[in-house]
């Protein structure tokens, strides 16, 4: 607790010391309006519940509430599960775990360094949970930080500085089991996928497998990893039958197993096979970009903003193959 | 994976570094209005070109950039030599500037008598929303320039590479492809190195927790005793870089690569001249 302490004071002093905030004016919209919400949650299980964030980029609207987060409540304490996109959105998911409860939480686990999914890490720091995440994830967050504190400040139209970035005090190498009171989680690493840092979470008393970004339903995905990792993760997935429930990264949650992955799988194939023919006919970075699996697009919300970059993610990978 | 270092003591960490990011990120944030990207280039051309005249240089080259770029780790761009086939004069030397980059002068390349001529493609690391431009000299001496606004883009991303561990496991590793142009029938060579080619600037108040800089600093390509290409770059060009270029058919010989980076690692790799250069793919490092 003291420790605790130490460091509020010190988050306070360094916010309050940055020229964000240096006009006086509070940096955090709930506060201006005089109200916090809580964030909408809806409950997949005993004890599990999420908030789907909504299926768009981040906006001053939105607050960066646009990735799935929730958490699951055992006897003894609470486990956080993603935090959102900014310390507003990570406050108001604060919120609505003390509407469903008063127990301590005691972990944050974050699924990958993705900002949406973690800058609301911020808003948990005063209750001294350990924060959790794959290794890998320090480096990743680390080397990206400036690049994501600029492009939300932007995005958000409000300072950002680094308080909103939250490290790890766990990582997980390959698996990590937690016990919440009669309430067992079981975290597990992944070699390169969605990131070079995944996280899955699975409660086995419920069967609610929480799949980070390795699953996005609806919203087109995201290749910062890798493709071959990412279809490997996929394969092996399908293949457990323990899974009752699962929450994707974004989009609804499912208890269509395995076939709430069918899309993104069959997505991925067609990048993979797509690129593989353009470079073996000696076509361009630029060419694929402009010719692979445009057929997809109906499938998807967002297509435009992520699809040619995830051309350019397997294209740059395959070439190496 | 024990834990090293206890919750607080990294928040304490994290904290402390507050301080001394704020300042640095807003000011960073503010860098990216197209008239501030004119200033660097004027101190640039000042420092690198003093006053000679810079001709416009539509008719002698032309840059192709996505004014979007999808990846800005990976901004492919193709510079087209317009001189290609005269006789009368050919270019001779490229600059490759990227304005808002934390080195704008990203690349320079200065062709041989074995290059077919000066066009030439490679992939780049965008940090911002930036102008990007050429500096061409051709052989009667005279300076041209053309320029493109490029927008980074992409909601995950950085401009940094995916997977550095992996590039780093097989640094050194080159392939020479033949490939198509994207416009004509022309056919280029594609010369790809693995190198995780780190800025080691990525967050300078967390640099202990992020690799530091390690980047190819030079590239010379060679035909038999003829110089294909020298050249000279920062950590601008993408992880695992990439140059596609010219070579002409009438030069007898290997086709040879010399890469050197900024830790005075050298690796060399010929290719003889009529393979299966797709074929052909393993590693050559001859000092470290």
């Amino acid at each position: 607790m003291q420790l605790s302490k130490c460091m509020l004071g010190l988050v306070w002093l360094a916010v309050w010391a940055s020229p964000a905030s240096a006009g006086g004016a509070p940096a955090d919209l709930d506060l201006q309006a005089g109200v916090l919400r809580p964030l909408e949650l809806e409950q997949v299980a005993s004890g599990v519940f999420y908030h789907p964030g909504t299926q768009a980029e981040e906006t001053t609207t939105n607050q960066g509430d646009i990735a799935n987060v929730g958490f699951v409540v055992g006897d003894r304490c609470v486990a956080v599960v993603d935090t959102g996109g900014s310390p507003a959105v990570g406050r108001a998911l604060h919120a609505a775990i003390r509407e469903r409860t008063a127990l301590p939480i005691c972990y944050v686990i974050n699924t990958h360094m993705h900002p949406d999914h973690v800058f609301g890490n911020a808003a948990f720091v005063q209750d001294d949970p350990v924060f959790v995440a794959a290794d890998g994830f320090r480096q990743a967050l680390a080397a990206r930080a400036r690049t994501y504190l600029d492009r939300l400040a932007e995005d958000l139209d409000e300072p950002t500085d680094s308080s909103w970035i939250v490290m790890p005090d766990r990582v997980v190498e390959d698996s990590f089991t937690i016990d919440l009171g009669d309430r067992v989680l079981q975290i597990r690493a992944w070699p390169s996928a969605h990131t070079d840092n995944d996280l899955t979470i699975f409660d086995q008393s419920t069967g609610t497998l929480w799949l980070g970004d390795l699953a996005f339903v609806d919203r087109v995905p995201a290749i910062d990893g890798s493709i071959t990792g990412w279809l490997s993760a996929l394969g092996e997935l399908r293949k457990r039958e323990d899974v009752i429930h699962a929450i994707p990264g974004h989009g609804p949650a499912s208890s269509r197993w395995p076939g709430v992955l069918d899309n993104e799988q069959r997505y991925f194939i067609a990048i993979r096979d797509g690129v593989t023919r353009a470079i073996d006919d000696g076509r361009s970075l630029r060419w694929a970009e402009d010719h692979v699996a445009g057929a997809e697009r109906e499938h998807w919300l967002l297509f435009d903003d992520y699809h040619a970059r995830n051309v350019t993610a397997a294209y740059t990978e395959l070439e190496w193959q | 994976m024990d834990r090293q270092i206890g919750p607080c003591r990294w928040r304490i960490v994290i904290a402390v570094l507050c301080l001394l990011l704020a300042g640095p990120t807003m000011a960073f944030a503010q860098s990216s209005d197209r008239d501030k990207n004119e200033i660097v280039w004027k101190s640039l051309r000042q420092a690198y070109f003093s006053d000679k005249a810079i001709l416009d240089g539509k008719d002698v080259l032309t840059l192709d950039a996505p004014y979007r770029a999808e990846d800005p780790a990976v901004v492919p761009i193709t510079i087209t030599d317009m001189l290609a086939g005269q006789d009368r004069r050919h270019i001779e030397k490229l600059w490759l500037v990227i304005d808002n980059n934390p080195e704008p002068m990203s690349a320079v390349f200065e062709f041989g008598p074995a290059a077919e001529n000066a066009t030439l493609s490679t992939r780049v690391r965008v940090n911002s929303y930036t102008y990007m431009r050429v500096i061409a000299q051709t052989s009667d001496d005279k300076l041209y320039m053309v320029k493109r606004y490029v927008k980074a883009s992409g909601g995950c991303s950085a401009p940094v590479g995916r997977d550095p561990e992996k590039a780093l496991e097989h640094m050194g590793e080159m392939r020479l492809r033949e490939v198509r142009a994207d416009q004509g029938d022309e056919r280029l060579t594609q010369l790809m190195i693995r190198h995780p080619n780190i800025t080691g600037l990525q967050m300078d108040q967390l640099t202990r927790l992020v690799y530091p800089a390690h980047f190819v600093d030079a590239i010379t390509v060679t035909k038999g005793n003829e110089r294909v290409f020298d050249s000279h770059m920062t950590f601008s060009l993408s992880e695992n870089p990439s140059v596609q270029f010219n070579v002409r058919d009438d030069v007898a010989g290997e086709l040879t690569a010399e890469v050197h980076d900024n830790k005075d690692n050298q690796f060399t790799r010929s290719w003889p001249a009529q393979a299966d250069q797709r074929a052909v793919s393993e590693q050559e490092k001859t000092a470290s």
